[in-house]
């Protein structure tokens, strides 16, 4: 079930939209009841690092203080058996029928890194993505340019676009790389919920409309479970990643990787290589069914009590915040909210356009009262414009306790404000006040000194 | 504000090594006998509470501190394990563990049809399952030197040789030899720096897996000894949490390095690379790599602190262990009748660990078992695990034993933390769950 964001005048009351059964509201008070964060830090930002509920931190130190008392029965002996329960209830939450395909890793890179870097690349193959591909998998294409002499073919298309438009546009690129002898997209990247800007994608549609131009889709769903639903089930993709340590209150270094048996012989290794993996030579020697989770069970030796924290995790959500429902919809709403009466403060308007998902999430993206430009009376001159972002969170951490988010894209700042059950309009508001004071400084050059 | 990584740790105490430093500085269960750092290690309770510190902090501002205040902390956790290797701080990257490090490596050399990876039979396995991932995706071919312990050391280095030499009169060519410090099982101290000269001469990539290094053995010599890619734990004898260990690359080899595993922010292409100093691309391509907990990273600046401080440094602390080792070894092999794993040279004991026999003698004979105390050799495995996990279920300890060379060995890690009695202790366990065996009530 979506969440569709409709009223935008419903004011800066957000009491009607948490749970009546809620114990302490979402919001300011929340924040300072469950979490962990400095009272002069306000945490507008959580679609970066995620953040700890403090219970589930707590569940995680007397993980970690259980490991440390008999350090090697635990790791040698136990830790296997403790992961199941949390794989399946990961399972269970994205919809995914066979918890035998679905493991965790690291992060949602290293799981996309492993699909990149284990599929077979032929001459001709074609990744295709568009413009908004995550940083660190656009590099990991690079890798595969450099390395495996892959082509990449960027969709260029701007957002806000409708979704409409955007799944055509990645069609028919398809369809034209195709249609070019010897070429064929061998791999598409879509995300759910794209990083920066934070725009949702309408990954359900993208996804078979590009598996029936015969490519394989990776669903970079980094930005996932806990802030919207994913049926995996319904989705089919060929690729999944989602992070847990974000949306979904799980310590860092925990995310589900998704393979579907039909693809599970692609993925030859883990990255870096593990006791279990099995050279070609000696494959099927075991039952099919177990080689590819027991080959994510044993990957160098590592810190993943994040991974036991999930029923923690999911406890807490349940429990403390009313539940997922209760959770993504607080979440998505003070984010819409919060933005409408930041791009008042900031005179300016919040990415949107008609037909489009991407505000159908916990993130908006408020435009900031800045131009590039070179008429030395407030524009920004281009060749500094690379400052601002950095200069941005730096001194509004420094002065002010804040971090603010903001990416130039296509020549314009965008500021990324994540909604969550810690934060209500009120933090926003005074984010924004703060915002546009700094972008009077910077239109005075104050980035470049 | 003074910062959490501000404070002073314990102050200089003068516990002795062995159990009083265990209660005192450990946060082991009272009643668990830790004979097995070498698979997991341990940190000390203050490393611990300086990482829930940390960790702390990353919750209270996770944006400022993972973006501003890690990078500063990550420099200066450099800046001191690279002293430790006797590299320049800029040579030293931190990753998860060694097996990211030796993936790392492998993977972004480029093979040739015909490029052969020299190894030895003794090689940890995960490290043998790489190269034979590498065997199906590119033209290297993994060559294997046999060894059965125990070996001497001049015997490696003709063996090494015979090997480099045979491949080469087939047409291929040694692109890299890896090797370790001191093997996994048995935990024996490695010829590696006479390995290594050999590799220069026949101009063979060297990549030494020092799993067992910081904290282990001195390793100030590094440069001048000269390998290629240097790579160790840090959470196993140095004492941080688990997910940290360095990579150093000499600055002669940092271009090989073109990718982490994940590749990550810092990548670019080879263009864009050059015009980079080659330092600050290498540096920079490790210091972000996707989101993970690396408070372990910077825990080496609080587990340096309790070494130095607590324990009298590096050099009391291998004098301590290894000298525990071999007395500890050669007690629990006179209570058990047997004796340790050693060379005619004694290099093999040069390090903390000690391997010492079961008294249990292995047969081929199916039906000579039953009646004269011993173990088939198709049971051989089984048996040596039911060691272990009997040490486990009914003694609160582990220790680890294999079927290796016709005999059966366990091996034990010495530590600060250990002292004589826990070695006698634990002969006295080996005693009595050898009795079961031998009389078959297992």
């Amino acid at each position: 079930m979506t969440i569709i964001y409709q009223s935008r005048n419903e004011g800066n009351s957000t009491k009607s939209i948490m749970p009546s059964t809620l114990q302490t509201p979402f919001g300011a008070a929340f924040r300072k009841q469950h979490f962990s964060f400095s009272p002069s830090y306000t945490p507008l930002n959580h679609g970066s690092y995620g953040a700890i509920p403090s219970p589930v931190r707590a569940v995680h130190e007397t993980i970690r203080a259980e490991v440390d008392e008999a350090p090697d029965p635990f790791m040698a002996l136990e830790i296997h058996n403790r992961i199941l329960p949390h794989r399946a209830l990961t399972a269970k939450l994205l919809n995914c029928k066979d918890v035998d395909e679905l493991v965790f890793v690291t992060n949602a890179t290293t799981g996309s890194d492993i699909v990149l870097k284990n599929l077979r690349w032929e001459k001709g193959d074609t990744v295709l993505c568009y413009e908004l591909v995550y940083e660190s998998l656009r590099h990991g294409l690079q890798w595969l340019q450099d390395e495996r002499g892959v082509d990449v073919h960027v969709v260029r298309t701007e957002w806000p676009v409708a979704d409409e438009e955007l799944v055509r546009k990645m069609v028919e690129a398809a369809k034209a790389i195709h249609n070019e002898p010897g070429r064929r997209v061998k791999l598409a990247i879509v995300d759910t919920i794209v990083s920066m800007p934070g725009v949702r994608v309408p990954f359900e549609k993208l996804v078979p409309a590009l598996q029936a131009q015969g490519a394989l889709v990776l669903v970079d769903g980094a930005h996932g479970i806990g802030q919207i639903d994913v049926d995996l089930a319904e989705l089919n993709p060929d690729f999944f990643v989602t992070n847990l340590h974000k949306w979904f209150f799980v310590p860092r270094g925990c995310a589900a990787f998704y393979v579907p048996k039909r693809h599970q012989h692609l993925v030859r290794t883990t990255l870096p290589t593990g006791h279990k993996y099995r050279a070609r030579s000696r494959l099927g020697q075991q039952g099919d069914d177990e080689e590819f989770v027991e080959m994510f069970g044993f990957v160098g030796t590592d810190d993943t009590t994040a991974w036991l924290c999930v029923e923690a995790a999911r406890d807490f959500r349940n429990n403390v915040c009313g539940g997922e429902i209760a959770i993504q919809k607080y979440c998505h709403i003070v984010a819409q909210q919060s933005a409408t009466v930041a791009a008042e403060i900031l005179g300016t308007s919040i990415m949107d356009c008609p037909g489009s998902c991407l505000r159908d999430c916990a993130f908006a993206n408020v435009r900031l009262p800045l131009e590039l430009g070179t008429d030395g009376r407030g524009q920004i001159d281009p060749a500094h414009a690379h400052k601002v972002s950095d200069w941005f969170k730096q001194t509004g951490y420094r002065e002010n306790g804040t971090y603010f988010q903001t990416v130039l894209y296509r020549g314009v700042w965008w500021w990324r404000i994540s909604g969550m059950v810690y934060v209500e309009v009120e933090d926003f508001r005074k984010g924004a006040e703060i915002l546009k004071g700094l972008c009077e400084r910077v239109k005075n050059g104050e980035h470049i000194r | 504000m003074r910062k959490p990584h501000d404070e002073p740790t314990t102050a200089a105490t003068t516990v002795p090594f062995g159990r009083e430093t265990r209660q005192a500085y450990f946060n082991f269960a009272a009643s668990y006998t830790p004979l097995n750092h070498g698979s997991f290690g341990a940190f000390p309770t203050c490393v611990r509470e300086y990482q829930r510190r940390l960790q702390s902090e990353t919750e209270a501002r996770p944006d400022t501190f993972i973006r501003f205040t890690y990078p500063k902390l990550l420099r200066e956790a450099r800046d001191i394990v690279a002293p430790l290797l006797g590299a320049d701080t800029d040579e030293v990257v931190f990753v998860p563990n060694a097996l990211t490090a030796v993936n790392t490596v492998l993977r972004n050399i480029t093979y040739q049809d015909g490029d052969v990876i020299l190894y030895f039979s003794t090689i940890y396995d995960a490290c043998l399952k790489t190269i034979e991932s590498l065997e199906e995706t590119t033209g290297v071919e993994g060559h294997s030197i046999e060894l059965v312990y125990p070996v001497e050391d001049d015997e490696i280095l003709d063996r090494f040789r015979s090997a480099i030499t045979e491949i080469q009169s087939q047409g291929r060519s040694v692109k890299l030899a890896m090797f370790d410090t001191i093997l996994t099982f048995p935990g024996v101290r490695f010829p590696w720096e006479r390995l290594v000269p050999i590799c220069k001469k026949y101009g063979i990539l060297s990549c030494i897996d020092g799993a067992h290094g910081i904290g282990h053995i001195d390793l100030r010599h590094l440069p001048r000894v000269g390998p290629d890619f240097f790579i160790s734990n840090c959470y196993k004898w140095f004492m941080v949490p688990r997910g940290c260990a360095v990579l150093y690359v000499p600055y002669r080899n940092q271009a090989l390095i073109r990718t982490t595993y994940p590749t990550a922010e810092g990548y670019e292409p080879v263009t864009q690379r050059e015009t980079q100093s080659q330092n600050s691309y290498f540096v920079n391509l490790f210091e972000k790599v996707s989101t993970i907990d690396t408070t372990p990273y910077i825990c080496v600046i609080e587990a340096s602190k309790f070494r130095d401080q607590v324990c009298g440094g590096e050099e009391r602390v291998r004098k301590y262990c290894i000298s525990m080792a071999k007395e500890g070894g050669e007690l629990m092999a006179a209570l058990l009748g047997t004796n340790v794993l050693d060379n005619k040279t004694g290099t093999l004991r040069d390090c903390s660990f000690t391997n010492v026999r079961l008294p249990l003698d292995v047969t081929e004979d199916a039906g000579e078992e039953r009646h004269m105390g011993k173990v088939p050799s198709t049971e051989a495995k089984a048996v040596a695990d039911w060691i272990t996990i009997k040490s486990v279920e009914e003694f609160d300890t582990f220790i680890a034993t294999r079927y290796y060379a016709s005999a059966f060995w366990i091996r034990v890690s010495s530590q600060i933390y250990l002292d004589r009695a826990d070695f006698e202790w634990a002969a006295n366990v080996l005693l009595d769950l050898c009795s079961r065996v031998r009389k078959g009530t297992r």
